[in-house]
């Protein structure tokens, strides 16, 4: 019974663009959508977040970073659609395996068979080659502070990846969702420095800029969106975000954007106004360099050195 | 929503109680669970099962359906998790 009405498309609503039955709401716009025009809008979209934000020029070598989960995957496929026919710019995908036992490898395998699928340059590096020890190993005893110190560690893991491809960009696949929890976080730890930084701004070559095309695509759309490709692949959750606050801010943003549709896109355009505001009293302050390894860093020493000088490594 | 017990429908259903319909939710982790439930859209039945439709996908006989579907008797539905790798 139920197979023969889904088969007739009754009680299913239809796309708000053509009759096929809808496969998703997009609530804030009050628009249902079929999958081809999903995958269409999405496409859209996020060629446009690129230009809007000047996020790829001519020249330019991208280093996707590639966990092989769900977001960079989706990150993967759409930057390798949207620029396909551009001979001017290059993709590279860089993957971090940080050895997290019965959770990375299956992940790791995912990005291996996409990057061959796609024909794509594939650098993988791993915790132990650049840090000395995997990440279970270094959180040993400090499971509460996983997502922060693996966060440091990915983030230094990534940039060095991508300078050793040789790539002017970094891309990461944070959606709307990630970005919105990062701006509650921020305001909930009162770290205003980190709410209004802005990690895409030129910086006279001292840092590989970063973009994030999917910032304003739900994480329920990309999921979607994997799901009438034909790409999505059930794989674990990292065993250490039930540690995080970001999952209790998670959890509450989701109820809040379930009950207030566009509260996550409010508040990422709260934080473009407090970037824009702060980014005009700070012009001009000088960069500084670490004064243990000398890379750029906001402070007097860097993040990824204060982390050392606490795990004693 | 009510899990069903041996022979609990049938009863409700003789005695005129409930017109409570049969559904089945094959939840993230593979599990199953069958229900009886009037009918009502999908997001009704995530949240009764514990679920914030903003954080799960729904397929029903392997489509992709939205939350506000109105899901009746002998419906199998899916519910995807949608956070997951990363």
């Amino acid at each position: 019974m139920a197979a023969e009405r889904a088969r007739a498309g009754q009680s299913v609503p239809a796309c708000s663009l053509c009759s096929r039955p809808a496969v998703l709401i997009q609530r804030e716009r009050n628009r249902y959508l079929c999958a081809p025009h999903l995958i269409a809008d999405i496409e859209e979209r996020v060629g446009l977040t690129i230009t809007r934000e000047n996020m790829i020029a001519s020249g330019d070598c991208i280093a996707v970073g590639l966990s092989g989960g769900k977001d960079s995957t989706a990150l993967l496929l759409l930057l390798h659609t949207l620029l396909e026919s551009r001979t001017d710019v290059r993709i590279v995908a860089v993957t971090v395996d940080e050895g997290i036992a019965g959770y990375r490898e299956e992940t790791v395998r995912s990005a291996e068979c996409l990057v061959r699928d796609l024909g794509i340059e594939h650098y993988v590096f791993s915790f132990t080659e650049l840090f000395g020890d995997t990440l279970d190993g270094i959180l040993r005893g400090r499971e509460s502070r996983a997502c922060s110190i693996c966060g440091i560690l990915r983030k230094k893991a990534l940039i060095t990846g991508a300078e050793q491809a040789g790539a002017s960009r970094l891309a990461t696949g944070h959606n709307l969702d990630d970005e919105a929890q990062s701006v509650l976080m921020n305001v909930l730890r009162g770290d205003l420095v980190r709410l209004a930084r802005n990690s895409s701004a030129a910086s006279g070559g001292r840092f590989i800029p970063r973009i994030k095309p999917l910032m304003y695509i739900h994480e329920k759309e990309i999921a979607a969106y994997l799901l009438v490709r034909g790409a999505w692949a059930d794989l674990p959750e990292c065993p250490y975000a039930c540690h995080a606050l970001r999952r209790e801010v998670r959890e509450m943003l989701g109820g809040l954007e379930y009950e207030f549709p566009g509260t996550m896109l409010r508040l990422l355009e709260s934080r473009k106004a407090v970037t824009g505001i702060c980014s005009t009293r700070s012009a001009g302050e000088p960069f500084r360099h670490c004064a243990v390894c000398g890379d750029p860093c906001s402070g007097e020493i860097c993040q990824l050195c204060r982390l050392r000088q606490s795990l004693n490594r | 929503m009510e899990v069903c017990g041996p022979g609990w429908g049938m009863f409700k259903k003789r005695a005129g109680l409930s017109f409570h319909q049969h559904m089945k939710l094959i939840l993230p982790d593979g599990s199953t669970r069958d229900i009886v439930h009037d009918p009502a859209p999908a997001s009704a039945i995530l949240i009764e099962a514990g679920f914030n439709p903003v954080d799960v996908l729904v397929a029903r006989s392997g489509n992709l359906i939205t939350e506000d579907t109105l899901l009746e008797a002998d419906d199998e539905i899916r519910i995807i998790r949608i956070s997951h790798g990363g």
